[in-house]
């Protein structure tokens, strides 16, 4: 396994032990945020589906590279692209430590020659941003709200 | 004989056998991973389904949507387990990769209290 990508596996799963048993810090972050009309619900909900997007595309990606649709090359700067872009993003929603994560692992990514160290170094990201995911969505009171709330 | 496993539900316990022949490869990237303590909520768009995210990360293995009730499914693109407790039809396919074998019915209480609470904390072990 290239070592670049070794060492940025070995930090993100150190990361995700980290925020496994605890919610982390910036989360709390995100919940406090006070934006002009709404308060933290909608940067809550916001942040909830930007951390889905990512997996998601994390996912999309990773399979279409197993499976050789598309080419290495391609989706590493497909990857980066959509990672950037993300990054910007978590920040917006204070999620500064992840953020900052995203980054790396783009990086990363960029320099990556070996498909199974990119794989195997998303699979461990996948994992750190569906417990962000988790986190996120075991503190939004789904079930009361959807009792009480009507979209019309 | 096949492997069991506990899942320790808020204050509820039921015990799985996993499906060792059919879905080799994420039985035992689970089974490795345990004991893994985690939290519990409700299936939003789906009735009797409860879903644990757990710390591992399998490919798609013994796929299917036809589930039943007892049936314990991993979704490889939220590292989540799915308990069906009820008849239902899940939104995705997910790897079935055991059985309940006990506790299966006081799971609709523990769901009744995650609907409540919104999230209850588990603990899954090897047996």
């Amino acid at each position: 396994m290239e070592k670049q990508l070794e060492d940025m596996k070995a930090k993100i799963t150190a990361k995700r032990c980290e925020i496994w048993d605890e919610e982390p810090a910036e989360m709390r972050e995100l919940k406090q945020t006070n934006f002009p009309n709404t308060n933290s619900f909608a940067s809550v909900m916001y942040a909830y589906a930007e951390i889905y997007h990512l997996t998601k595309n994390i996912y999309l990606y990773r399979n279409a590279m197993i499976d050789g649709e598309v080419s290495f090359e391609a989706i590493k700067k497909l990857l980066s692209l959509w990672l950037d872009t993300t990054s910007k993003r978590y920040t917006t929603w204070k999620l500064v430590d992840s953020a900052q994560l995203v980054v790396d692992v783009s990086k990363a990514v960029q320099q990556a020659q070996d498909p199974q160290a990119v794989k195997d170094l998303l699979d461990e990201f996948l994992i750190y941003n569906n417990k962000l995911f988790v986190w996120l969505d075991t503190s939004i009171p789904w079930f009361q709200l959807g009792k009480k709330i009507t979209i019309d | 004989m096949a492997r069991k496993i506990e899942m320790k539900l808020g204050d509820h316990k039921i015990q799985c056998e996993l499906l060792d022949e059919d879905a080799p490869l994420t039985c035992d990237k689970l089974w490795e991973s345990l004991p893994v303590k985690s939290l519990t909520t409700n299936a939003k768009f789906v009735g009797d389904e409860l879903i644990v995210m757990v710390p591992v990360m399998a490919d798609e293995e013994n796929q299917l949507k036809d589930v039943g009730r007892g049936d314990v499914g991993y979704y490889p693109l939220q590292q989540t387990l799915c308990i069906f407790f009820g008849d239902l039809l899940p939104f995705g396919f997910c790897n079935i990769v055991a059985k309940v074998t006990e506790g299966l019915d006081g799971l609709k209480a523990v769901s009744d209290q995650v609907i409540e609470s919104g999230v209850l904390p588990v603990e899954i072990k090897a047996l």
